[in-house]
């Protein structure tokens, strides 16, 4: 689908854009390690915080929340992991690409 | 997964926009659409025969009926107002969202997670008794990360937009997201018994809790239920019509009405309780105040359509959408009128208030999601349309008459119910027990509770027709070929 240029046509008139953002070069994507490390650095903290509720828990249901918490952020710390692993072969694979051709 | 806006010479840079996480968010609308309706039959089930419990603490209709509000409200209608927002936002900035794909993605596994911590806890039996704020206070503080990352990522985008001009419906979703923190803030101070253990004290008691939940309780209707879904429908309404928003000026005045009004509406929950007189009059006054801007509002959406009314024949999700916007429109005639004191002093307490919820949430809230995920569903799986249209009609007509049959059956259940609390014998004694009421609307939640299976199987054609969408080879968009060249065969 092509990007609508009427996608913001609905605001009262259009406008030049502001001057902070100027027209550049290289498309705005998702990948971004910053963020990778805080998100990852949370679950680090969350999957410390569940193993703590499991152990200590006085009831089945923070038993159940502990064990969930634990388990979400190790999930999601895979997750992580593998999407940054993916990132970079995709990365190598283009550059050689480019290389060779 | 993303499309690049090419719009080289306009000043805008290129972006690429998240919507991996749009098409998350859609698929589990989809899915917990389907988990709430069919929640919803079954304790409608229950409550018209009461064996359907089997005799199973964690069925039976007190545990499951937070599920199914849950369900309904936090995980469909939520998961409905995180994919819309999320698509709308990055559109209307010219913006991917803010925080990288890391934190979109805690957004939303992270919101499912509290969904599916909340119902287990439900089942369980554990909750603080606190309508539409039932989790316990690790869920809540789980709930709170959440939110607030989702406000990162809202806000960032907002504030690193190419627009200069932040569109209407980002407002109503930046009100929704500021007021449910404070709201599920304000309301779930709690006070745990250990720090190990599920159980929490709310801090404030007796009467001021009561009006403090009725503040959040109305909130949540007025924030979460309306405001989200006003930002839905001031983007997917004009987009499906191709018609600009009918007054930009009136959906300005709308949105800091509605937001100034909505806030002080909680006490006529309380009417005839031991709160305060003034507090109970202040509830009711800004209940019908609200009339004003929730029918603005109303007229808004309805008048955009000027000029392309023919298009409710050809597109199912446009009717849906617009059908909301009627219902919206008898919702809050009706809540207002329920909010003046000596109504209420019929309609209390009685089915009357579950029919008006349910106008509100399946006509409204409902409705003007299909409408959104009928439009989305195409576009964000690159598809040429749906499947099929008339499969779409038939989920309209189904689900109309599934509304009807509930909201008419409610009425009609909750007056009777009513009237027989409050009739007096010629002594002055109760002339019928609240036995004999139950008896007398056994009829009326065998109606409801074939409403609910309708919308339910209207939901289920809803599922079948988008998975076919997605999936079937008559919908895929053809590949566009460089110019000059030409299919084998041609």
């Amino acid at each position: 689908m092509g990007i609508q240029a009427s996608d913001s046509a609905e605001s009262v008139e259009r406008k030049p854009p502001p001057q902070a953002s100027p027209p550049s070069q290289a498309p705005v994507s998702g990948a971004s390690l910053p963020s990778e490390i805080i998100v990852g650095i949370m679950m680090l903290l969350f999957a410390a915080i569940g193993l703590i509720e499991t152990f200590n828990a006085v009831d089945n249901e923070m038993l159940v929340f502990g064990v969930s918490l634990f388990g979400f952020a190790c999930v999601f710390i895979a997750g992580l992991i593998k999407g940054r692993l993916g990132n970079r072969k995709a990365a190598r694979k283009a550059t050689e690409g480019l290389r060779h051709g | 997964m993303a499309e690049a806006a090419a719009l080289h010479g306009t000043g805008y840079r290129e972006v690429v926009y998240n919507e991996a996480i749009v098409k998350k968010c859609v698929i589990a609308t989809m899915f917990w659409g389907i988990v709430a309706f069919s929640l919803g039959v079954y304790i409608a089930t229950e409550l018209a025969w009461p064996q359907f419990n089997l005799g199973l603490s964690f069925i039976n209709f007190g545990r499951l009926r937070p599920v199914h509000t849950s369900a309904a409200i936090f995980a469909f209608g939520g998961s409905a107002l995180l994919g819309t927002s999320f698509y709308v936002v990055q559109r209307t900035c010219r913006a991917r969202l803010f925080g990288g794909d890391a934190l979109a993605n805690f957004v939303f596994w992270g919101y499912q997670f509290f969904i599916v911590m909340a119902a287990l806890s439900y089942v369980m039996g554990f909750s603080q008794s606190q309508e539409y704020a039932e989790p316990e206070w690790h869920i809540d503080l789980w709930l709170t990360v959440v939110w607030v990352a989702y406000a990162v990522v809202f806000i960032g985008t907002v504030v690193k937009r190419q627009e200069p001009h932040i569109y209407v419906a980002n407002w109503f979703y930046m009100a929704f997201i500021l007021t449910v923190a404070i709201l599920h803030i304000g309301n779930n101070i709690a006070i745990p018994v250990s720090v190990f253990g599920a159980k929490s004290y709310p801090v404030a008691g007796g009467v001021q809790n009561a009006l403090i939940q009725w503040w959040y309780g109305h909130n949540a209707v007025g924030f979460f239920l309306t405001a989200g879904f006003l930002g839905m429908m001031y983007y997917f309404i004009p987009k499906a019509a191709n018609r600009p928003v009918y007054s930009y000026r009136l959906s300005v005045v709308h949105f800091w009405s509605l937001i100034f009004l909505y806030i002080w509406a909680g006490p006529h929950h309380l009417h005839w309780t031991a709160l305060p007189d003034w507090t109970q009059t202040l509830g009711m006054a800004f209940s019908i105040m609200l009339w004003m801007p929730s029918w603005g509002g109303m007229i808004n959406g309805l008048m955009t359509l000027s000029g392309a009314w023919d298009k409710l024949r050809t597109d199912p999700g446009l009717r849906f959408s617009v059908t909301a916007v009627g219902f919206y429109g008898m919702s809050t005639f009706e809540g207002p009128v329920m909010a003046i004191r000596d109504v209420n002093a019929l309609s209390h307490y009685t089915d009357w208030t579950v029919g008006h919820v349910h106008s509100g949430a399946l006509g409204w809230v409902a409705f003007i999601t299909f409408g959104a995920i009928y439009y989305l569903v195409p576009v964000l799986w690159k598809r040429t349309g749906l499947y099929s249209v008339k499969l779409a009609a038939w989920h309209y007509w189904i689900a109309t008459l599934g509304i009807v049959c509930y909201i008419s059956s409610m009425w009609v259940a909750g007056i009777m119910q009513g009237l027989m609390w409050r009739a007096y014998d010629k002594f002055g004694f109760l002339q019928y027990s609240f036995a004999e009421s139950v008896v007398a609307v056994h009829p009326y939640y065998v109606i409801r509770m074939l409403g609910g299976v309708l919308f339910l199987t209207g939901g289920l054609i809803m599922v079948y027709n988008l998975v076919r969408t997605v999936r079937s080879p008559n919908t895929a968009r053809p590949a566009i070929l460089p110019a000059g060249l030409a299919v084998a065969g041609e």
